[in-house]
């Protein structure tokens, strides 16, 4: 089996120093894969990816991209390693025109070449298109959910990190979503995305991790997790899930 | 009370040069920056200087750019002064408001700015003395614009009016036209996302330092070409200025302009019914007034 392209091992972070949210959590994303990352409010999966994505400290651990480590790295430089990162909320720049959100991630192209990469984006998302001079604000939950996607893939990244794209959105709109981010691992995209919407993204994802108290609890194929007892425990209201050797 | 309107449009074009800077510092730094009109003063006295030193260096800049007082020195020492009073915004973040920031004690920054504010008023006492100074001796006679009812505007008057203009939508097309403005916009909005989409935060910072004591200097000398400059003027103008930004809603620029035109004017205006000491309580009566109706300013929005 090939090396992931993303890996995270022994990972301790979170927002203040000395009270660590996550505890020695490890993951690997496999190149052109879609995994998943899900658990009970509070397991610690958003502040999973922000770690990843480089704006919630990192304690200790390893985060490493095809082998090269993130750590110390601004957000403003994880693109240049391949990596983009779509927030839950607040992931499109309201006050800014569709296409200045655009324009603004791909600042460092030239003239050309932004207007090249701008119109690359607008076919694979052609409901943006039509609306270029609107500003963002006025999009509709889907629409901005497109554009925070098209984005992301602006800086042709090889790893998508996404933080719960359906929330706020109908079922209808969330399953576009996620086909959309699943699509994206035909074209060689490794899609990470932590969900609240189990079934649906267990549906689409390749692989699973469980995270409980900010520690892994259980991981496998999306398929076998998808038919876990433990699934409904969690979401349902069980127990506490025991440690699960993964 | 023609009269006072366009009194109000000139204080107001140079109330909303000084709150610009402070409504992006206020927004993206989270405090609120009592020193911000402090770099007013320092613009106004570094134009001072610069128009001294350039009068003697470049002769034939010395004569005044008739109708107007000002000289070919002092615009060219505007503009120097833009430069410095910019370079002093980005340093004073860099010595005191960083290191506090990173330590993340925000509210520290408040006090620490009120002990900016104080070492920037008394340094230049020291230096300058605390008598007012001109940058034009020359007598310029008002222009009878209209007899009945009476207005009278100087040249220079029309010039800061203008000049203040053009600067503000120099400033509109860079925010709505560049990749560089929409960074500034970003930052301003959502400076989480803004990094994610590959901004640089202590960059932007900078810039949004730079940008604020370039204006904040450029209303510096406009204040001190309608009236004189003092080592107190910052202390002066620091209410009416919070008063622009918070009236025209923190965070945003174009709000920041409009608050200080309403603020301007509304002072202005309040003089035809109040006496002239009741004055400076007016801003004060116009936040009250906008914050029932509008709790995040004219056009500004909540936080997200």
């Amino acid at each position: 089996m090939s090396d992931p392209v993303l890996r995270v091992e022994k990972l301790v972070a979170g927002y203040v120093r000395d009270l660590p949210i996550l505890w020695e959590v490890d993951l690997k994303l496999n190149a052109g894969s879609m995994t998943v990352i899900i658990g009970p409010n509070g397991a610690g999966k958003s502040t999973l990816i922000k770690a990843i994505a480089g704006i919630v400290p990192v304690h200790s651990g390893l985060i490493q991209v095809e082998g090269r480590s993130l750590l110390g790295m601004r957000p403003d430089q994880m693109s240049r390693h391949g990596l983009a990162y779509v927030p839950q909320t607040d992931n499109i720049f309201r006050k800014l025109t569709i296409r200045q959100n655009l324009d603004l991630v791909l600042r460092p192209l030239s003239l050309r070449q932004r207007e090249e990469r701008r119109e690359v984006l607008l076919v694979r998302f052609p409901t943006l298109r039509e609306k270029q001079e609107i500003r963002a604000g006025a999009l509709s939950g889907g629409q901005r959910q497109m554009l925070a996607i098209a984005m992301a893939l602006a800086g042709e990244p090889r790893i998508l990190l996404m933080d719960e794209p359906s929330a706020g959105l109908s079922p209808k709109v969330a399953q576009e979503v996620l086909e959309q981010a699943h699509a994206l691992t035909s074209q060689g995209v490794s899609v990470l995305l932590v969900e609240q919407n189990v079934k649906q993204a267990l549906r689409f994802a390749d692989y699973c991790y469980l995270l409980a108290d900010g520690r892994n609890q259980l991981s496998g194929p999306a398929t076998t997790i998808l038919q876990s007892p433990l699934i409904g425990e969690i979401y349902l209201g069980g127990n506490r899930i025991p440690e699960v050797a993964s | 009370m023609i009269q006072n309107l366009v009194d109000g449009f000139l204080v107001g074009s140079i109330l909303s040069l000084g709150a610009i800077g402070l409504t992006m510092v206020m927004h993206v730094l989270r405090f609120a920056n009592f020193s911000q009109a402090e770099l007013l003063s320092i613009g106004a006295y570094a134009a001072l200087v610069f128009d001294g030193v350039f009068g003697q260096m470049l002769p034939l800049f010395q004569s005044t750019l008739e109708p107007l007082s000002l000289t070919g020195a002092l615009v060219l020492s505007m503009l120097a002064s833009m430069l410095l009073t910019g370079l002093s915004a980005v340093v004073i973040d860099q010595l005191v408001f960083r290191r506090i920031r990173d330590s993340g004690e925000e509210l520290s920054m408040v006090f620490a700015s009120f002990g900016v504010a104080l070492i920037i008023r008394n340094g230049i006492s020291l230096l300058f003395g605390l008598k007012s100074h001109l940058y034009s001796n020359e007598i310029v006679f008002a222009i009878v614009v209209s007899r009945d009812p009476l207005l009278l505007i100087k040249p220079d008057q029309v010039f800061i009016l203008i000049a203040a203009l053009v600067l503000m939508v120099l400033l509109h097309l860079v925010l709505s036209r560049t990749t560089f403005g929409y960074a500034l916009q970003a930052v301003a909005e959502n400076p989480v996302l803004a990094q994610v989409s590959g901004v640089r935060l202590s960059f932007m910072v900078a810039m949004i330092w730079m940008i604020g004591g370039a204006l904040a200097a450029t209303a510096g000398v406009f204040y001190g070409l309608n009236n004189q400059i003092n080592p107190v003027m910052g202390r002066d103008l620091v209410l009416p200025i919070f008063a622009a930004t918070i009236v025209g809603g923190i965070g945003s620029i174009y709000g920041a302009v409009l608050g200080g035109f309403i603020v301007g004017i509304a002072s202005n205006l309040a003089l035809v019914v109040l006496p002239s000491g009741y004055s400076p309580a007016v801003p004060f009566l116009i936040i009250l007034l906008v914050l029932i109706f509008r709790p995040h300013g004219v056009l500004g929005e909540a936080r997200t």
